[in-house]
Order: C-alpha cells, then sequence, then structure tokens
C-alpha cells in the first residue's frame, strides 16, 4: 500500500519537473556560465540531465532506494543532509501547535454543539471561521510587530537566542534535546521562540478542529441513543461524557491526521516570516531557485509523513471504533 | 389535500432557519460590497493605483487617502480595489478549472466503477498525499512568476478534492431507486450519469465550490506574498502585504491589503455554513 | 433523597394520569399544536396501547410524558401524574431519578438507540448504575439474568458485544432488557416492533406480555399498527390529529368501533384468515397536517357519516357504550350497523385457466459480494436469490412473501433484469431475456416496470411530477403530443389531480408520492409490473387505498402483477398465488387459498402464526412461533435452511435440502416433512 503510493509520487513529481519547460541548468548557473555550451553540457552530465527520461527516473528511484535523494543544486548538498537540518525544526513546530489546537478545540467545539444557536455558540463559530479565513502571513507580520518590537515580550526570530547554543543532536528537537541534555533554561528559551509561531498556525487550525468537532458533534447530538441514555435517568453532562462526546470523537481522529499533514507543508510562511529555519523555508528557496532535487525531496518527505500519518490515523480510527475494528480482526482471523 | 405536507421536524427548521439566513445575508453583502468597490475602482478610487508621489509615502489613512499610501506614495486603497480586479476572477478561474476537472473524473469514476474508478482514484489520493502548496509554489516558480502562471500552478493542485467528493455522491446517488427507475424506463448509461446524477449532484459541488473560491483567494494571497504571483507594479493583495512588511510600523500599508483577504475568505466560508445548516438533515425535516 | 421513595401502586390503581395534555412545535410566537388535550389513565399492570398514523402526535405525547421531547417541542398544558406525583414542570433532575428507575423507555430503531461503541452488557446495566441500584458485580449478574429472559442466546458472550454484532431482534432485546433491568412501574415502548420482522414481531410481543404479567410492569405500547396493539393490550386508545378521538377496552374497541376513524382502520385491516376479497374499504384522502387542521372535528372531512355539526364544533370525548369516543354522530344517534364482515365482498377474477406464461425464470442465482470495512478486507458472498425458479402468466397476481434479508428485492431487480443474475435464465415475452443488454434490453424494459418501496427516494426530486411521469415516454421516443396525453391520463388514473402535475416530491405527502412512482409505471403500459413493498412506508390509512389503486389498475390493464412483501395479509389480499421465500429460496407456493389455509411447510405456517391478531379473535389456536432469528445468508446452514428455526426438523433435514415439489398439483413445498393438510392449524378457521 505504502510502497505504490511513494512510487507514484515520485513518478508524478518526476512528470512535473519534466514537463515545466525551464531548464534547471540555465536557471542555476550563472548568465555568463551559460553563454558557454560546453559548461552547460558539462553540468548536464554532472546532474545526469544527459540521459533520456526514463534512464533519470530509474537512476534516481535506484538512487532514493539507498537513502539518496540527490544534490541540491542551490546548495550543493545532498537533499537528505539538508532535510536532516531543516525537518526536525518543523515537525517541532507542527507537533507542538497540533497539541495546543487539540486541547483546546475539542472542548470549544463541543460546548459549542450542546449550546448550538446560542451566545457562545455564535462567539465561537465566528472566530473560528475568522481562523481559518485568516490570512496568517499578516497575522504573523503584525503579531511580531506588537509582541517583538514593541512589547518585547516575544524573543527575535529564529529557534533559539543567538547567544545560546544548540543541544546536542539526538532527536534534533530542541527542546526534548536541551531536556536529554539537561538544560532547562534552553528547553524554555526554545518553547518561547516557540510559542508566537505556533500561536499564528494554531489559529487556523484550532479554527478547523473547532468547527469540525462542532459538526461531529451535532450529528451525534440528535441521535436516539442519547434520548435512550436520558431514559436510562443519566444527567446531560453524563450523557455528553459517556455516549456522544467518544462518538463524535472517532471522526475527528481524521481531521486531526489531515490537519498535521497540512500544517507540516502550511508552515513555510510562518517560517519565512519568523526566520524559523524549516523545511517550508527550504522548499521555497528551492523553489525559487528552481532547485528540482531540493523541491522533489520535499515533496516526497512531507508526502510520506502525510501517508504515514493518515495510515497511523486508520488505525486509531480501527481502536475506537469497534465496527471497523471488527472488521479487522475478522479477516486478520 | 393538495397542500404540502408540513411535518413537525420541517416546522423546527423555521425557528433554526432564520439565524441562518442572517448569516447568509451577511455573507452575501461583504461578497456584493467588495465585487461593487472592485467593479466599479475607477469612479471610487481617485488615484491611479500605479502612480507614484514620492512626497506623500507612507501618510497614514486621511480622508484623501482612505487607506493610507505606501512607501512609493501610491494609494493603498485605489491599489486594494484594482487588486481585486486581478485577484477576484483569477480565484474564480482556479476554482473553476478545478472544479471542470475534478468533477468530470469524479464522476466518470464513480459511475463506471472497476478499473477506471481504481485508476482515477490511485492517482487522486497520491495527489493529495502531496503538499500541494510546496507543489504549486515549485510549477509557479518554474513557470516563472506572473499572475497566469499562479493560475495554472493552483489549478494544478485544486482538482484533486472534487475527484474525492464528486465520486462519492455519484457513487451514493447512483444507488438511488429514481436512477434505478430511469435504467428500467430505458434511460441510456451516458443520459443516466448526465441528465439524472450530476445534476442532482451538482448543488452539493457548488457549494463546495463557492466555499472554495474564499480558499482561493488565501491561495493567491500566499503566492502572491511569496513573490509568486502578480509581479510588481502590478496591486495584487498577498504582494502587498509583502511590501508592507517591511514598514510594520506604518501598519495601514500591509493591514488594508490583508482585508479583503480575510473578509472574503470569512464571507464564502459563512455563506457555506448556512447552506449547509440549511441542508442539515437534523433541521432540514425529512431524508435526503 | 429529597422525594419520599415511590411505594408500589396497588394492581388496578391509576398509575399515569395525563390530563389535557399540550404539546406544541414552532416559534414562541406562531406555536403549532402537535398534541391538543390529551387524556389518558394507565392502571398499574394493565398495557395501554397508543394507536396512531405518522403526525397523529402520539410520540409527541409519550416523549411529553417522560420530559423526552425533540428540541423545538414543549409541553403547553395539562399534567402529567406519575402516581400522583405531577411530571410536567418538575426539575430535570427528579425526571432522571424517575427514568430508567421507575419509568423504562425503548425506543423504534435498536441500532439508533444503542451507543454503537459501547458493549452491550454496560449498555444494559447503565440505569442500575446511574441509580446506584447494584454495585458491578450485582448488575452483571442482573444484566445476565434479564437477557436470558429476553430469550437472547449465550449471555455470557453477548453482554461482551457490541450492537452492530447483534441482529436487530436481538438488538431489541437487549434495549427491552435495558428498559426493565431496574424493574420499573411503567414501560414506555415507542413503536418497538416496526422495524422488525413479523416472526421476530411476534417472539417480542410474547415477551412483553410475560414480562407484564411475571413482573408486574405497566406497559404503555405505540403503534401505528391495530394487529400489534390488539394483539397484547387490554386498553386501547386511537389518536388523530393530536387527540384521542376514542378509547377503550379492545375488545370493546374493536367490535364496537363507535368512532368513523377507528371503524374505518379496523375496517381496512388486512386478515390473515377470513374471507378475503380483493378490494379493502380505504378512508378517502389523507391526514390533515398540524398547519393545516380543518375546522370541527378534525377527521370531518373524511368521515362518510359527518353531519353539519361535524364541521362547526370539535366533539369532546365522552362515553359511548362501553368506549369513550370524540364524536357527534355517535354521541347523537351512533354510526349504522357494524358490518362483522369487515370485507366487501365484491367478485374477485378468479384465475381460472392459466392463461400464456409472461415471465418464466429457472433457476435463478444472484450473489452479492460484501466488500470488508478497511483495505485489509476479503470479498465474502452473499447468495441473496439461489436458485429461485417461477413462472408469471399474462394478467396474474403472484405474491412473493418473506422476511428482511430473504431476497426478495434482489429477486425483484433480477427479475427486471435491474441486476445481473449469476446463473440460471429468464424467458420473457417469448424471448430469453438473461443476458440480453444494450438497445435490445432497454427495448424489452418497456414492457417491464418497477415500484418502489420509498416514495422518498424513488423520485427524482428535480423534477416537477409531469416530468416524472413523462421520463419512460420521453427516453423511449413518444411525441410530445402523445406525451402529454399519456401523462395527463395516467396521473388520473392514479387519483392525482392536475394540480399536482407541476410539483416537485418534496411538496407531496407519502401517499402522492407513491402514486406518481404508480403512475410512472403504467404510463408505458407494461405487461407485468414488479411492486417491492410499495406500501410498507405508508401511513396505516393509505396503505388501504394503494392496494386498491393497484388491484384496480392491475383488472383494467391485465397486468401481471408481482407484488412483494413481508405482510402475508397484504399479499392475501391481493394475489391469487403466493410464493414464499427464505434465505434465497422459494420454500412454498401455490394457489393464495391453499398456501394460506393449508399451509405444508413449517415456516409458512409460522409466518401465519405470527400475524398480530386480537386474543379474542385467535382464541386457543396454537400460535407455534418460531425461536431466534433467522439465519444470516451470510452462512446458511446445511440441507434445508430453515431446520435450524424448525419444530419438525429430523435429521434427514440437515444433510439433504428438499426440493420444492407438491403432490401434481401447483400447490408446491420444499420440505421433507410436510405439515399434514387435514390438520393444519388454520383450516377450521378458512372454513368459516
Amino acid at each position: 500500500m505504502l510502497i505504490p503510493v511513494l512510487l507514484g509520487m515520485t513518478l508524478i513529481s518526476f512528470a512535473v519537473t519534466k514537463a515545466i519547460p525551464t531548464d534547471p541548468i540555465i536557471a542555476s548557473i550563472s548568465q555568463e556560465a551559460s553563454n558557454h555550451p560546453e559548461i552547460v553540457a558539462a553540468y548536464r552530465k554532472k546532474w545526469g540531465l544527459d540521459k533520456p527520461v526514463p534512464v533519470q527516473y530509474l537512476t534516481y528511484v535506484g538512487n532514493l532506494l539507498h537513502g539518496d535523494m540527490g544534490v541540491s543544486i542551490y546548495t550543493h548538498r545532498p537533499v537528505v543532509d539538508d532535510l536532516r537540518d531543516y525537518l526536525p525544526a518543523t515537525v517541532e513546530l507542527a507537533t507542538v501547535t497540533i497539541f495546543f489546537s487539540v486541547v483546546l478545540s475539542i472542548p470549544l467545539g463541543i460546548l459549542a454543539a450542546i449550546r448550538r444557536g446560542g451566545m457562545i455558540d455564535l462567539v465561537v463559530r465566528l472566530l473560528t471561521l475568522a481562523g481559518v479565513a485568516m490570512p496568517i502571513f499578516w497575522l504573523a507580520l503584525i503579531l511580531l510587530d506588537i509582541f517583538y518590537l514593541h512589547l518585547g515580550w516575544a524573543p527575535a526570530p529564529g529557534r533559539l537566542d543567538y547567544a545560546l547554543q544548540p543541544p546536542p543532536p539526538v532527536t534534533r528537537f530542541y527542546i526534548i534535546d536541551s531536556v536529554i541534555a539537561g538544560e532547562p533554561s534552553t528547553a524554555w528559551n526554545a518553547l518561547s521562540h516557540l510559542a508566537l509561531p505556533a500561536f499564528v498556525l494554531a489559529t487556523w487550525s484550532v479554527g478547523l478542529l473547532t468547527r469540525m468537532t462542532r459538526a461531529s458533534m451535532l450529528s451525534v447530538l440528535p441521535q436516539d441513543f442519547l434520548r435512550a441514555a436520558r431514559g436510562k435517568g443519566a444527567s446531560e453532562f453524563y450523557v455528553i461524557r459517556r455516549h456522544a462526546a467518544p462518538n463524535a470523537m472517532i471522526p475527528i481522529v481524521t481531521v486531526i491526521g489531515l490537519a498535521y499533514g497540512d500544517l507540516l507543508s502550511g508552515a513555510l510562511l510562518v517560517e519565512t516570516i519568523f526566520g524559523w529555519p524549516g523545511i517550508g523555508r527550504y522548499a521555497f528557496n528551492a523553489a525559487v531557485h528552481v532547485d528540482f532535487p531540493a523541491i522533489i525531496g520535499v515533496a516526497l518527505t512531507v508526502g510520506f509523513i502525510y501517508t504515514i500519518v493518515n495510515l497511523a490515523v486508520d488505525l486509531i480510527y480501527a481502536l475506537l471504533d469497534p465496527r471497523v475494528r471488527a472488521s479487522l480482526l475478522a479477516v486478520r482471523a | 389535500m393538495a397542500a404540502p405536507i408540513a411535518r413537525p421536524a420541517r416546522l423546527l427548521a423555521g425557528a433554526a432557519g432564520w439565524l441562518s439566513n442572517a448569516e447568509m445575508a451577511v455573507g452575501i453583502v461583504i461578497i456584493l460590497g467588495w465585487a461593487v468597490m472592485i467593479a466599479a475602482a475607477p469612479l471610487i478610487a481617485h488615484f491611479d493605483p500605479l502612480q507614484q508621489h514620492i512626497a506623500l509615502r507612507l501618510r497614514p489613512p486621511s480622508a484623501v487617502h482612505l487607506f493610507g499610501t505606501d512607501q512609493l506614495g501610491r494609494d493603498v486603497f485605489a491599489r486594494v480595489l484594482y487588486g481585486g480586479r486581478e485577484s477576484l476572477p483569477a480565484a474564480v478561474a482556479v476554482v473553476a478549472a478545478g472544479f471542470l476537472v475534478g468533477v468530470s473524473l469524479g464522476a466518470v469514476a464513480g459511475y463506471c466503477r472497476g478499473i477506471v474508478d481504481d485508476l482515477v482514484m490511485r492517482f487522486t489520493d497520491m495527489m493529495l498525499g502531496f503538499p500541494l502548496i510546496i507543489l504549486a509554489m515549485a510549477v509557479a516558480a518554474a513557470l516563472g512568476a506572473s499572475l497566469a502562471h499562479g493560475i495554472i500552478a493552483l489549478a494544478a493542485v485544486w482538482w484533486p478534492h472534487y475527484v474525492r467528493v464528486c465520486r462519492a455522491l455519484v457513487l451514493d446517488l447512483g444507488s438511488k431507486d429514481y436512477v434505478v427507475a430511469s435504467r428500467a424506463a430505458g434511460r441510456r448509461p451516458a443520459g443516466i450519469l448526465l441528465r439524472v446524477i450530476l445534476p442532482n449532484a451538482l448543488q452539493a459541488l457548488l457549494v463546495m465550490a463557492a466555499i472554495d473560491v474564499g480558499r482561493a483567494i488565501l491561495s493567491f494571497a500566499i503566492l502572491g506574498f511569496l513573490g509568486l504571483g502578480a509581479q510588481p507594479p502590478q496591486p495584487e493583495w498577498g504582494a502587498m502585504v509583502s511590501t508592507g512588511a517591511t514598514v510594520m510600523d506604518d501598519w495601514w500599508v500591509a493591514t488594508f491589503p490583508a482585508m479583503p483577504v480575510l473578509t472574503l475568505a470569512f464571507a464564502f466560508n459563512l455563506i457555506g455554513d448556512s447552506i449547509r445548516d440549511a441542508l442539515d438533515p437534523w433541521v432540514g425535516g425529512r431524508r435526503q | 433523597m429529597t422525594h419520599p421513595a415511590v411505594t408500589p401502586p396497588r394492581p388496578g390503581a391509576t398509575l399515569l394520569d395525563v390530563g389535557d395534555l399540550q404539546v406544541a412545535v414552532g416559534p414562541a410566537r406562531q406555536p403549532l399544536p402537535v398534541v391538543r388535550g390529551v387524556s389518558l389513565q394507565v392502571r398499574a399492570g394493565e398495557i395501554f396501547g397508543l394507536l396512531g398514523e405518522s403526525g397523529s402526535g402520539k410520540s409527541m405525547t409519550v416523549h411529553a410524558i417522560n420530559g423526552l421531547l425533540p428540541a423545538g417541542a414543549r409541553v403547553t398544558g395539562g399534567s402529567v401524574k406519575f402516581n400522583g406525583e405531577e411530571l410536567i414542570g418538575t426539575s430535570r433532575r427528579r425526571l432522571s431519578q424517575l427514568r430508567g428507575d421507575s419509568i423504562g423507555m425503548v425506543f423504534q430503531d435498536s441500532l439508533t438507540s444503542l451507543n454503537p461503541i459501547m458493549r452491550i452488557g454496560l449498555q444494559v446495566a447503565e440505569p442500575l448504575l446511574l441509580h446506584g441500584k447494584a454495585n458491578a458485580r450485582q448488575a452483571r449478574q442482573l444484566v445476565g439474568e434479564r437477557l436470558r429472559a429476553m430469550g437472547m442466546p449465550d449471555v455470557h458472550e453477548a453482554v461482551r458485544r457490541y450492537p452492530h454484532e447483534f441482529s436487530g431482534g436481538m438488538r431489541q432485546r437487549a434495549t427491552i432488557a435495558t428498559a426493565l433491568i431496574a424493574t420499573p412501574q411503567l414501560l414506555i415502548a415507542d413503536e418497538p416492533t416496526t422495524a422488525l420482522d413479523v416472526t421476530v414481531q411476534a417472539q417480542i410481543l410474547d415477551i412483553c406480555r410475560r414480562l407484564n404479567q411475571e413482573l408486574g410492569v405497566a406497559i404503555l405500547l405505540i403503534s401505528h399498527d391495530l394487529g400489534v396493539l390488539s394483539e397484547i393490550c387490554t386498553t386501547i386508545g386511537v389518536m388523530y390529529a393530536g387527540r384521542i378521538v376514542q378509547a377503550g377496552p379492545t375488545r370493546a374497541l374493536l367490535e364496537h368501533p363507535s368512532h368513523p376513524y377507528t371503524r374505518a382502520l379496523v375496517e381496512s385491516m388486512p386478515r390473515a384468515v377470513g374471507a378475503r376479497g380483493a378490494r379493502l374499504k380505504a378512508i378517502g384522502g389523507e391526514p390533515p397536517s398540524p398547519d393545516a387542521l380543518p375546522a370541527g372535528c378534525k377527521f370531518h372531512p373524511r368521515c362518510a357519516f359527518a353531519i353539519a355539526r361535524c364541521g362547526a364544533e370539535e366533539p369532546a370525548l365522552v362515553d359511548v357504550g362501553d368506549t369513550r369516543a370524540a364524536c357527534w354522530v355517535a354521541q347523537a344517534t351512533g354510526l349504522p350497523a357494524f358490518a362483522p364482515d369487515l370485507i366487501t365482498a365484491n367478485a374477485r377474477p378468479q384465475s381460472a385457466a392459466p392463461r400464456e406464461v409472461l415471465l418464466a425464470a429457472t433457476d435463478l442465482k444472484h450473489y452479492f459480494a460484501v466488500p470488508g470495512e478497511t483495505l485489509f478486507a476479503r470479498h465474502r458472498h452473499v447468495h441473496a436469490v439461489d436458485g429461485v425458479s417461477l413462472s408469471i402468466h399474462r394478467g396474474e397476481t403472484l405474491g412473493i412473501v418473506g422476511e428482511s434479508g430473504c431476497g426478495k428485492s434482489t429477486l425483484a431487480r433480477c427479475l427486471l433484469r435491474l441486476i445481473d443474475v449469476e446463473a440460471g435464465s429468464i424467458e420473457f415475452m417469448g424471448s430469453d431475456i438473461t443476458h440480453l443488454g444494450g438497445d435490445a434490453l432497454r427495448r424489452i424494459r418497456q414492457h417491464m416496470q418497477p415500484i418502489f418501496q420509498d416514495p422518498y427516494a424513488s423520485l427524482n426530486p428535480r423534477l416537477p411530477v409531469a416530468d416524472i411521469v413523462a421520463e419512460p415516454l420521453a427516453v423511449n421516443g413518444f411525441a410530445t403530443a402523445e406525451i402529454a396525453a399519456r401523462v395527463r391520463e395516467a396521473l388520473e388514473l392514479v387519483g392525482l389531480g392536475r394540480a399536482l402535475a407541476s410539483r416537485f416530491p418534496h411538496q407531496l405527502s407519502g401517499g402522492q408520492r407513491q402514486r406518481v412512482g404508480i403512475a410512472r409505471a403504467i404510463v408505458l403500459r407494461p405487461a407485468l409490473i414488479v411492486a417491492d413493498e410499495p406500501i410498507s412506508s405508508l401511513d396505516l390509512s393509505i396503505q388501504a387505498q394503494i392496494i386498491n389503486l393497484l388491484h384496480d389498475l392491475q383488472q383494467r390493464f391485465d397486468l401481471a402483477l408481482v407484488f412483494i412483501s413481508h405482510d402475508l395479509r397484504i399479499v392475501r389480499q391481493l394475489c391469487a398465488r403466493i410464493a414464499v421465500m427464505f434465505l434465497g429460496k422459494i420454500v412454498e407456493s401455490g394457489p393464495t387459498e391453499d398456501v394460506c389455509a393449508r399451509p405444508r411447510h413449517h415456516y409458512t405456517q409460522a409466518l401465519l402464526a405470527s400475524v398480530p391478531e386480537p386474543s379474542f379473535v385467535r382464541g386457543r389456536r396454537a400460535r407455534g412461533l418460531l425461536e431466534g432469528d433467522p439465519p444470516s445468508p451470510l452462512s446458511p446452514p446445511s440441507g434445508c435452511r430453515f431446520r435450524t428455526r424448525c419444530a419438525g426438523a429430523q435429521g434427514r433435514c440437515a444433510e439433504v435440502e428438499p426440493p420444492l415439489a407438491g403432490n401434481g398439483g401447483a400447490h408446491r413445498w420444499a420440505c421433507h416433512f410436510p405439515l399434514d393438510a387435514d390438520v393444519s392449524a388454520l383450516t377450521e378457521e378458512f372454513a368459516q
């Protein structure tokens, strides 16, 4: 399942790069060098672009199996090395964001649903609607201006203060690594750098998750088994906690998975504005320089994570829902 | 006897309905308001959006310059309105292209099933697995930054959602009794898909497209902000926010171009919500 | 405890006293009354039946009693006294104390009234745990006991399972066990058997009656089916348009239906036994909607006996004979004498000489692939139709009877070539159509048309009525003028006025929609119509109208009609020949008189015995109810598929599948040990 999807992804991304009438060599070398056909040819040979397209593709896939994604035309480093440097920053940001979004959104969505049509519902709905409609690049700029430049509450852009040394890389997540290294002040510093970008990203994910939770709750609330529970003498709080909410959460698991995947690529703007050395900013630089190996590398990596997250979500879904679980077990047995 | 049957459930809809209608009205007013202002830009805006007045640079909002002026002394109000003349049609074009491609593929996949369905859906799933904004960014950058290339780049990644939704609708409707009745009446397969199933699927798809226009405006602004959309000196909302980023103390330069993006995306979502509320099986009465 | 513990009332004392209860929906400024002054008393230990069609306010009435009205509906007046305690306006806390403890509740659909992700055992135990009446161990034991009493097999295993793993019958047993777990004084059951098969329904009704006697729990039973209520209720109240129009002891009510509505319901009830005519006495018109109630008596526009006063004043419920009725005519002069012969005995054409065979199906098979819900699942096959042979003659009515999952709907679609057949052959109008495709198939379709069960799903919501009826003509290339004429004629034939031609389906009532579906089916003048449960989703008083309409059209156009139903009573009414299906096979077929009066297959006999009827009608006749639920079509039993539920099964039944055979006549059965024709339980009754 996973392998064909990934193979298909490489095929699509390769097809896209070949379909675009831009020569990466011309785009990446200087104006002067591109006037010399022999230099262009030499570069072409160096990047393997002189071979027929199918051969290029097979070579790429073959290298990929060995963990080789080629060399970035822009940074002149192996794409894998670049990704190892940039990916953890994005994953750290997205993970913290999704964590706080989930903690905030689910109670909010449930509250809005059970107070449907009331004041709380209206406020929650308008705010979350604004959240998903927010041009976050503008929000990021404004908040950076207020909290960093004017109030000085937020630290300068970047993952850590300039004065601080990054902790020794173990997981490459600064917060975890500094805890491992026994430097709580560094961990705190990393967290404070993370706060504002995570907040900006969360306006979108909180909006999405709250709206989805509300919708899911609304589809559960009119169901007969809640009335049946009331008929058993259950209090309204018990009905929501034991019957309505667990059922409403099942589809939300899927939405959380999708939102996490979107955060990985959606962090791009926030990374650019907050000087966050993540994969989004890397992808942007690669795109501007028509650096196909790097772009394909990023696309494949994010697509891979996305697919894995979705598989995990499917499994969690099956664990939560006995109807799905039964069909899984029935076939395994 | 001929009176329409009003069941209690439908009567309840009336009570819940007015709030949702009020929201729909707000959404429509916002969209129409911007549309009219943008269409009438030459009449409303008293300045040329491209005309520079270095002497008048970074003036705060005033009666003359409603939204102030930017670093080059250009009137932000005029630039916001003229910017809409490109952003709005571009967003509609992206959604329309994605809609056409996605709905066609989805309809064929859902109706033919079998191997065609498998192929289309596998491909769609792979596309959905990609970080689409990064893909769009790469396409836009590779083609060279311009408004037209931005449209192509977004349209290239916009269709997969429609395939999924359209296929699901076609599959669902295909098993409805009234479709079976059409078949029993002797309608040809193509006729069933085009004349019976698709018209019934269209309502839900159009709702989705309406909400998507808001998303497309947002995505367009992102490309513009990254410098991958319309190029200077052409006014474009995302690019204008980007210009204002360097002078955040003069907040109006970055803020006013962001407002149409925010309010339009908000309004399209509001309308989508209201329609969905109206179609809600709980409030809306009986099945279907 | 701030409230006194509820003391058990004396048997016969009033347990529940509802007085002038009023419920309204809609905005506060213009409330729409849906319950308009209902008064009823339920005595301790009795079974009270509340009868009404959809929209009559019966569900709103009972939900107002225990405070479970849906959002938007509210009590606007009246009182509900439970053991003398007023429940209207009492605190939510007090209501919670009573619910599940003193008042148990059962809903119609057992699938939706159980939490899909909670184990059955816990759900059944919840009332005990919520009221602190038992610890976990005691609760577990009581749950086991109650489930066993409900006839749930393998209780130890069952409590660990989830709702979706049970059949509808087993789920409904669990919900009734839940309602009774705390041994309440009152059980409110809202259409508890409507979603169930007839043989399972009979078991559930039996259990209700037994628990009523053993536990002394009073039951308030809501149903749209007079048969169900008359089977077990001691008292029945009939609701119409938000009020009770007649109430009284079951027997008195059925034998002296002094209200014209009750009378019409009794008359239009098809019976499993007794004389049968092809037409039923039907009530004209439709029940009024709450926002368009007529003045005076709400039934008078449909009433055959209405007098001037009926249109002016609404009558109150007063004593009339042994029951109470709300009717001016009954109060003044009384209705004309009630004919004991329930059915108009107009001449029914005998299927004299068999005419040419129109459709002959031989050994038809259709398998469904059941896909797994996840990517890992493999397909399994359900033998929905597994070797069915039947023939339909021109102008003949054939009824196919069976419970849900027996494959009758699949068979219908196979016969119409709407789905492919895996094996066997179909011959129609003299040519083999088994593998016909493309234009040839489309040409033959003009002569065979379906009528569907669900009038809400079978009409294209985007088209006006005239276009829906015109579709078969339009796609078959008829001229515009002819289409218009034929559509007009078809709508007239099904009794739809010209005004409705431009309406859209959502503007029509269920009965009107079904008429549109019938008009669409006859507009091509087909030779064969296959109607799949065409009345089962319609209201009580509409069902008889539609049956009569089908009968009239069948006669007029000399149609061959295949009528598929789960209800033996209706099939018996309408069809000259019957085929009984069980798990994809025909187990008995033959002329209606033979099959219904002298059933030879044990399953047919069980179906007949399961038909609900008043106990005073049934008398001492043995019921011979089936045990348990039908087996899963995914893994049918070996040999005779019915043997696992059959009282007469022997060793051979598990080994050899009995063929459909008989004594050389038209009556055939698939059973190694058929019932004796002479002692067949119903013979006597039929001879009366």
